[in-house]
C-alpha cells in the first residue's frame, strides 16, 4: 500500500510542470489577463470534455476518427507486410518494384490528398485510402529490411533439420521480422493520425479533425481544446496498442 | 556498365507505369478529368514552369515557409534539448511538459494558430515548428546524454568555462544526433506545409495543388505534385549535405 502511494506521489511529482502551467492558464483566464479569444478557461475545456463525453457527442467523433485510423492501419499492415515479403523474398521483383516504391516516396504523401478527393470523393473510402497511403511505406520497408537481416545461421539450422522453404518462412523468417514490422507500425501511427486529421479538416462530416476546424471557425475555443486533448489521447492509445501488440507477439524479445 | 545494368529493371518499371498511364488515359479507358495523359501533364509543366513561369511565386513562398518553420524548430529544439541535457532542473520541467503534448497530432493546432495570428505566414510556420520541434528536442537531449562523460571531465579539467564546454564538447558531441533529427524532420516539414496550405492559405504550391484538384484541372495538379517532389528531394539533399559538412570527422555511411 505504502509502495503504491509512493509510486503515485512520484508520478504526480514528475508531472509537476503541468500543474504549474495549468494553474497559470486558469489564473490568467479566470482573471481575464488572457482574453477569451486567445485561451478558453481551462475548467471550461474540462466541462466541455465532460459534457461531450457524457452525452456521447465527442465520444462519437473520437470513435469515428479512431475507427478510420485503425481501419486504415490494419489494411496498410496487411498490404505492407505482403509487399515487403514479396520484394524481400524475390530478387527479381525486388529489382523491378523497389525503385518504383522508393521513387513514389519522394513525393510528400500529403500532396496526394487532393487527388484522392477527386478520385474517391469525401466518403470513408477516401479516408481509408489516405491513411493507407501514408502507413503503407514504413511498414513495407521495415518488413523488407527485416528480411535482409534475418540471421542466416538460423535459416541454415532450419534447412539442415529438413524444413521446407515455406516452413522456414513461417517459423524462422516471419518471427524474426516481427519486431521490424512493429517498429514500422509505430512510425506509421503519428503519420496516419496527422493525415487523418487533415483529411477530416478539408472534407468530412464527422471526426475530431472536422470538430477542431469547425470549432476554430466558430471561435469555440473550449471545444477546440477538447478536440485537441482527445486527439492526443487517441495518439497515445494507438501507440500503446501497437507497443502492447509488439510485446504480445514477440514474447522472447523482452 | 554494371551500374547501368542494375538500373535496368527500375527504369523498365517506371517506363511501364508511364506507358500504362498514357495509354489508359488516351484510349479513354479512364476519363481525362480523372487522369489526364502523362504527355498533357508534361506539356502543362512546360507551360507553368518554362513558358509562362507563373508557378515560381507559389514555389518561392512555400520554400520560405518550409525553411522558416524548419529553422525555428531546429533552433528551439537544440536550445531546449541542450538545456534539458545539461541541467537537471530544466530536464525535470521540459521533459514531462513537452512529452505530454507529443502524442497530439500537431496539425490539430493549425486552427488555433489561425485564430491567434490570422491566416498569414506565422500560423503555417508555427505548425511546422510545432510538428518538428519534438524530434529535434529528443535527438539533442539524447545526443547530449550519450556524450562520453570523460570528454566533459577533460574539458572541465582544462579549465573550460560553461560556454566553452558547450561550444567545444557538448555541441560537437551531440551534433550527429541533431543532424539525424534534422534529416528525419526535413521531409516532414514539406509534408506539413502542404497540409497547412490546403487548410489555411491563399498561395503556395500546396494551395495550388489543392485548388487545381478542386477545379478538376488534374494536369496542373500533377505538375504541382511533381514540383513538391522536387522540393522535398532538394531540401532533403541540402540538409544531408550540410550535415555531412558539419560532421566531417564522422565516417560516411
Amino acid at each position: 500500500m505504502r509502495r503504491v502511494s509512493r509510486a503515485l506521489l512520484d508520478g504526480v511529482l514528475y508531472f509537476y510542470p503541468l500543474f504549474i502551467l495549468a494553474a497559470l492558464w486558469e489564473i490568467g483566464t479566470a482573471f481575464e489577463l488572457i482574453g477569451e479569444d486567445v485561451l478558453p478557461r481551462l475548467d471550461y475545456v474540462f466541462a466541455t470534455l465532460w459534457r461531450g463525453l457524457g452525452d456521447g457527442e465527442l465520444l462519437w467523433h473520437t470513435g469515428v476518427s479512431l475507427f478510420r485510423v485503425a481501419g486504415g492501419m490494419v489494411i496498410a499492415c496487411l498490404l505492407g507486410v505482403a509487399f515487403g515479403l514479396w520484394t524481400g523474398l524475390s530478387k527479381r521483383w525486388d529489382a523491378y518494384l523497389m525503385p518504383l516504391l522508393v521513387g513514389s516516396q519522394a513525393f510528400p504523401r500529403s500532396a496526394l490528398l487532393p487527388l484522392f478527393i477527386v478520385w474517391l470523393g469525401l466518403g470513408e473510402t477516401q479516408k481509408l485510402v489516405v491513411i493507407v497511403s501514408v502507413a503503407f511505406f514504413p511498414i513495407m520497408i521495415n518488413t523488407y529490411e527485416g528480411l535482409k537481416r534475418v540471421n542466416e545461421a538460423h535459416v541454415w539450422a532450419a534447412r539442415s533439420m529438413g524444413y521446407s522453404n515455406r516452413e522456414i518462412l513461417r517459423l524462422v523468417k516471419i518471427p524474426s521480422i516481427l519486431p521490424y514490422i512493429i517498429s514500422g507500425l509505430r512510425i506509421a501511427v503519428p503519420m496516419s493520425v496527422t493525415m487523418m486529421v487533415v483529411a477530416e479538416m478539408v472534407g468530412a462530416y464527422s471526426g475530431l479533425g472536422q470538430l477542431v476546424i469547425i470549432a476554430g471557425q466558430t471561435y469555440e475555443l473550449a471545444r477546440m481544446f477538447a478536440g485537441i486533448v482527445l486527439l492526443g489521447l487517441m495518439g497515445l492509445l494507438l501507440d500503446s496498442a501497437v507497443e502492447a501488440l509488439g510485446r504480445w507477439s514477440t514474447p522472447w524479445n523482452r | 556498365m554494371e551500374r547501368l545494368r542494375s538500373l535496368g529493371p527500375g527504369l523498365t518499371s517506371f517506363a511501364v507505369v508511364a506507358l500504362v498511364w498514357e495509354g489508359i488515359s488516351r484510349t479513354g479507358l479512364v476519363p481525362r478529368y480523372f487522369l489526364p495523359p502523362l504527355s498533357a501533364v508534361l506539356e502543362e509543366a512546360w507551360l507553368l514552369l518554362v513558358r509562362d513561369s507563373s508557378l515560381y511565386g507559389d514555389i518561392g513562398i512555400s520554400i520560405v515557409r518550409i525553411g522558416a518553420g524548419f529553422a525555428l524548430s531546429l533552433a528551439f529544439g537544440v536550445v531546449c534539448g541542450t538545456a534539458a541535457g545539461l541541467s537537471r532542473r530544466a530536464e525535470s520541467f521540459l521533459v514531462p511538459s513537452i512529452g505530454t503534448i507529443a502524442p497530439v497530432p500537431k496539425v490539430a493546432f493549425l486552427p488555433l494558430f489561425v485564430v491567434w495570428f490570422g491566416i498569414g505566414e506565422l500560423a503555417k510556420i508555427l505548425v511546422v515548428f510545432a510538428n518538428n520541434f519534438y524530434q529535434l528536442f529528443v535527438n539533442t537531449f539524447s545526443g547530449i546524454k550519450e556524450i562520453d562523460q570523460r570528454y566533459l571531465w577533460a574539458g572541465a579539467s582544462m579549465g573550460f568555462s560553461r560556454y566553452e564546454l558547450i561550444r567545444y564538447v557538448v555541441l560537437p558531441g551531440s551534433l550527429p544526433y541533431i543532424i539525424s533529427g534534422a534529416r528525419i524532420t526535413a521531409p516532414v516539414a514539406v509534408v506539413i506545409i502542404v497540409l497547412a496550405e490546403m487548410v489555411a492559405a491563399r498561395n503556395g504550391i500546396g494551395f495550388f495543388t489543392y485548388q487545381m484538384a478542386r477545379d478538376y484541372r488534374l494536369a496542373e495538379m500533377f505538375v504541382g505534385l511533381g514540383v513538391l517532389g522536387v522540393i522535398s528531394i532538394g531540401f532533403d539533399a541540402l540538409v544531408s549535405a550540410v550535415g555531412r559538412r558539419l560532421t566531417h570527422w564522422e565516417p560516411t555511411s
